[in-house]
């Protein structure tokens, strides 16, 4: 027997739409509760998407001092691959920064490092916005400060010590390339004694959340009897087809 | 329906039962059955199968019990004899994933009329449902248009006047939208009547029918994962505001009961519309039945799991609910089937949810004594001829080689199973950076890799690829590891460090020790990188100290310039920096390339056809630095191969034995540095 809905008299229509009104009444007020950065955050998803009006309201928004849009219009234009809009871009997330918004900051250092159309990479200039930003409650720039003392750089020499312990500051807020690097330095003894078992928690770490590279560890010490791991086919075959797959999608960058 | 909003604020003070008392009372549903009619309904989830239609490995080319839809399907049958009703649903990353999905989409692509092979016997085991997973975008928008028989308005992609074939069964995604249209991608959800039977109160049983709404959402990250078929044609929402728009339009529209099918895990931290586990989330708003999640590769409930997502608050790892949302996650490649057993009682006007009687398992194909459960016969039979043509895939040769490609004398100098590699990878990054690095164009591109096969295990742990015909399957041999090539831009000074890193392979040889002294150190192989390439050569002198064992590094001729800038090809690993070379990370990497190194490797070897040992197989970047020693300097490999050292030029080379006296099938030799 098939249910059916009947033609409706107009009071039962009413009551149908009021029926499911209140349960939508319910969701209308979560959407009360979502903050407006989620919603600058989707904006920034349409900008990133070269969606105008998306970025008129950004615009709109960073215009009146919302600092969370100024970081999200900023996060967007630097990302083009035109000098005018790079280094307006850059001007957004120095408001930002400037506003207290530590996710700027660590934006900043990361453009800084890498460089872009119109900004040549410097790592010592990176390093103070992500300093700043470590101190604003951004614990990925800690992962950065890391890759930098990790390497010689003119009028900086390298410090495994201090790489060690700003990777181990962004592991252990749960970045899976910072658990990556972090357990390379202490297996192969850089800045430390060698300590393979702990190297491992890290890299078993990194590759709970998809890590790649950490995955393909793990594979590699099972054929190397490495990490306190030993050969073992089945658990071979498991993690080789684990790093595969981890390949593409691997977690977010800090 | 626009109702205005000043009646919604109103209403909303009532309480729902009220609300459905009267909905019931003036009568709007005739189902015909009387309230308190009850049935149970089970809902049965595959997720990340794969595209592992058969218990196979397509590397091995051996049957591999432990995985494959040929063994869920009978989990599957098993479920559909214990419950009267069920629906059976995917959870996406069903379509990309071992050699069949890459036959059917890249080596032989599916005619528009054909059905994937998936699909074919998804179609077969009578699919109610589906999802769409994050891999499913791994063959960019076309393939997926078309192997879903969609009509999707994005750039890029061109339809014909009908759909082409795809999957008998509907597919929801609700937060991906074309950036053309502002419009869904797919169908954001279905309500889907299921005839169930029930049992009224009075005993007798009827047939009826229950609607339930799928809802389907993939990780927004894919945006990142599949930037280069996704930038500009597509966008996301995050799965808290998509849920929270569609999920009363589902109610209004009859869903009965809420299913989310969602690609993805759990995770607590602060919510973002970008985050790629946004289910711990999800299943806090309201109106939701039961969540069917994936992605993870794990199962779920697991009384015994220790993975972090299920140790969250709020999330029951032993009942299987998150929030109180029944939730269940079935592993991966088919190796467990998701369950979800509701009771519904029909109140007069609509079917609830009694959560008494909710029950929440992930079965495994795996019985208790370690066994599998047995195959159902008719999913080989469907695909018997893909899975067929995949295997001749894998075995067909792509080139010839007139030489023995192999690794047993890597470690003192033979480069026959490393030249070809480095070759493909620096063409391969050469032609990124003609078209589409313009800033770089100017600089020397080289190549370095690392003989993964050096003999660890034993005498059959190295590459041997005979002469004669080279297939994909020994592609597999040449390049062992699943990496992607990475590009990074060095200078001369990284060179020489990254070197001086890779001669940790050896032992510091003292060259007035009359006793045996072993060449090779604990540092692994795979970390043994080398350059094969008559514009670059060093030298390596194994009697001096770790980091001080590079000579003679010159380019073209002339001593490198440490300040000079070079693009190098090699994989994700070293880019990421794996093996902690010094200087080596992520900041110098200018393309990190979506391609396997492996794949490259075979798309170069059928664009040369012919390989030699002179152009691919001879051209050595380094020596050792001549030394007199007093004693022996040994290494092992496996026996009888010595003609192999003399094929590749190393006549300095000697067998001592043809076994070392263990048991895993290694030789010693002996090396005479002074020569």
């Amino acid at each position: 027997m098939q249910r059916k809905f009947l033609p409706g008299k107009s009071t039962m229509i009413s009551l149908l739409a009021l029926t499911t009104l209140v349960v939508a009444g319910g969701f209308w007020q979560y959407q009360t509760r979502l903050p407006d950065a989620v919603q600058i955050e989707q904006w920034g998803v349409l900008a990133g998407v070269q969606d105008k009006e998306a970025t008129l309201s950004l615009q709109t928004a960073a215009d009146k001092g919302s600092t969370v849009a100024a970081r999200a219009l900023g996060q967007v234009l630097v990302l083009r691959p035109d000098e005018a809009s790079v280094k307006e871009g850059q001007r957004w997330l120095q408001l930002a920064s400037e506003g207290g918004d530590a996710r700027a900051s660590l934006l900043l250092g990361k453009l800084l490092l890498k460089g872009a159309p119109g900004i040549p990479a410097q790592a010592l200039a990176a390093q103070t916005w992500f300093e700043s930003a470590v101190k604003g409650g951004q614990p990925g720039a800690a992962h950065y400060l890391g890759l930098i003392y990790r390497q010689n750089l003119p009028g900086q020499a390298r410090s495994p010590e201090k790489a060690l312990h700003w990777l181990e500051v962004a592991a252990q807020a749960g970045f899976a390339d910072s658990q990556f690097l972090l357990g390379q330095m202490i297996m192969t003894g850089d800045g430390s004694a060698p300590d393979p078992e702990r190297a491992r928690t890290w890299f078993e770490a990194a590759a709970e959340q998809d890590h790649p590279e950490a995955n393909l560890q793990l594979l590699m010490a099972y054929t190397h009897n490495e990490l306190g791991l030993k050969r073992n086919a089945e658990a071979e075959a498991r993690q080789w087809k684990e790093a595969q797959h981890s390949l593409r999608h691997r977690p977010a960058a800090p | 329906m626009n109702n205005p909003k000043p009646v919604v604020l109103r209403m909303s003070l009532l309480p729902l039962a009220l609300a459905s008392a009267l909905l019931a009372a003036c009568g709007t549903t005739d189902p015909g059955i009387p309230a308190n009619t009850k049935t149970t309904l089970a809902l049965l989830e595959t997720t990340d199968l794969h595209t592992n239609v058969m218990s196979y490995d397509y590397f091995k080319l051996a049957e591999d019990k432990s995985l494959g839809f040929e063994r869920t399907a009978t989990l599957i049958n098993t479920a559909r004899a214990e419950f009267p009703n069920t629906m059976l649903l995917d959870n996406g990353d069903t379509i990309q994933g071992t050699a069949l999905s890459d036959y059917q989409s890249l080596v032989s692509p599916l005619a528009c009329n054909q059905t994937l092979a998936m699909y074919k016997v998804m179609n077969l085991m009578k699919f109610d449902g589906s999802g769409i997973g994050n891999h499913e975008f791994n063959y960019g928008l076309p393939f997926l248009n078309q192997v879903t028989g969609s009509k999707f308005d994005v750039d890029g992609v061109t339809n014909g006047a009908t759909p082409c074939a795809g999957p008998s069964f509907p597919q929801a995604l609700a937060n991906v939208y074309s950036a053309k249209t502002k419009a869904p991608l797919f169908s954001p959800y279905h309500i889907i009547t299921k005839n169930v039977s029930a049992t009224q109160p009075d005993g007798k049983t009827v047939m009826t029918s229950v609607k339930v709404g799928i809802i389907g959402f993939t990780p927004p990250t894919i945006m990142s994962w599949d930037k280069r078929w996704l930038d500009g044609k597509v966008y996301t929402q995050g799965l808290v505001e998509t849920a929270t728009k569609f999920i009363p339009e589902m109610r209004s529209k009859g869903a009965d009961l809420v299913v989310v099918i969602s690609h993805g895990g759990l995770d607590n931290s602060a919510y973002d519309p970008n985050m790629e586990n946004g289910n711990w989330h999800l299943s806090k708003v309201p109106g939701i039945d039961a969540m069917l999640i994936g992605h993870s590769h794990q199962m779920f409930p697991d009384a015994a799991s220790t993975s972090a997502q299920f140790n969250l608050p709020g999330v029951d790892k032993v009942k299987g609910t998150v929030n109180g949302v029944p939730t269940v996650m079935a592993n991966y490649w088919g190796k467990h089937l998701g369950l979800i057993k509701l009771d519904l009682v029909f109140d007069g006007a609509k079917w609830n949810v009694n959560s008494a009687g909710t029950k929440v398992e992930a079965r495994s194909a795996q019985n208790p004594d370690k066994t599998y459960v047995a195959v159902e016969p008719s999913i080989a039979a469907a695909v018997a001829a893909e899975h067929a043509a995949t295997i001749q895939y894998v075995k067909t040769p792509i080139g010839t080689t007139n030489f023995n490609m192999s690794s047993y004398f890597a470690d003192v100098g033979d480069v026959s199973a490393i030249e070809i590699v480095n070759q493909a990878q620096a063409d391969y990054v050469s032609t990124y950076v003609a078209a589409n690095l313009p800033q770089y164009k100017n600089l020397p591109v080289l190549s370095i890799s690392a003989p993964f096969k050096s003999g660890f295990a034993g005498g059959n742990d190295y590459t041997d690829v005979a002469s004669g015909n080279v297939a994909i399957n020994n592609a597999a041999d040449l390049y062992l590891y699943p990496n992607t090539v990475y590009a990074v831009r060095v200078q001369g000074s990284d060179i020489k460090n990254w070197l001086e890193t890779a001669a940790k392979r050896f032992n510091k040889i003292d060259p007035n020790l009359t006793t045996d002294q072993a060449l090779i150190s604990s540092f692994p192989g795979y970390n043994f990188d080398m350059f094969t390439t008559p514009d670059l050569k060093y030298e390596i002198d194994v009697t001096q100290a770790e980091g001080s064992r590079i000579k003679n590094l010159s380019y073209k001729g002339a001593a490198i310039d440490t300040a000079a800038y070079f693009i190098v090809a090699t994989n994700n690993y070293r880019g990421s920096g794996g093996g902690n070379f010094p200087g080596i990370d992520m900041t110098k990497v200018i393309y990190a390339s979506p391609d396997a190194n492996r794949d490259v490797l075979i798309s170069y070897i059928k664009s040369l056809k012919t390989l030699t040992l002179a152009k691919n197989g001879s051209d050595r970047s380094w020596s050792f630095t001549k030394v007199s020693t007093k004693g022996r300097v040994t290494f092992k490999s496996a026996p009888d191969k010595l003609s192999l050292a003399t094929a590749a030029g190393l006549t300095h080379i000697s067998s001592l034995n043809n076994s070392d006296g263990g048991t895993k099938n290694l030789a010693d030799y002996a090396i005479d540095l002074s020569k």
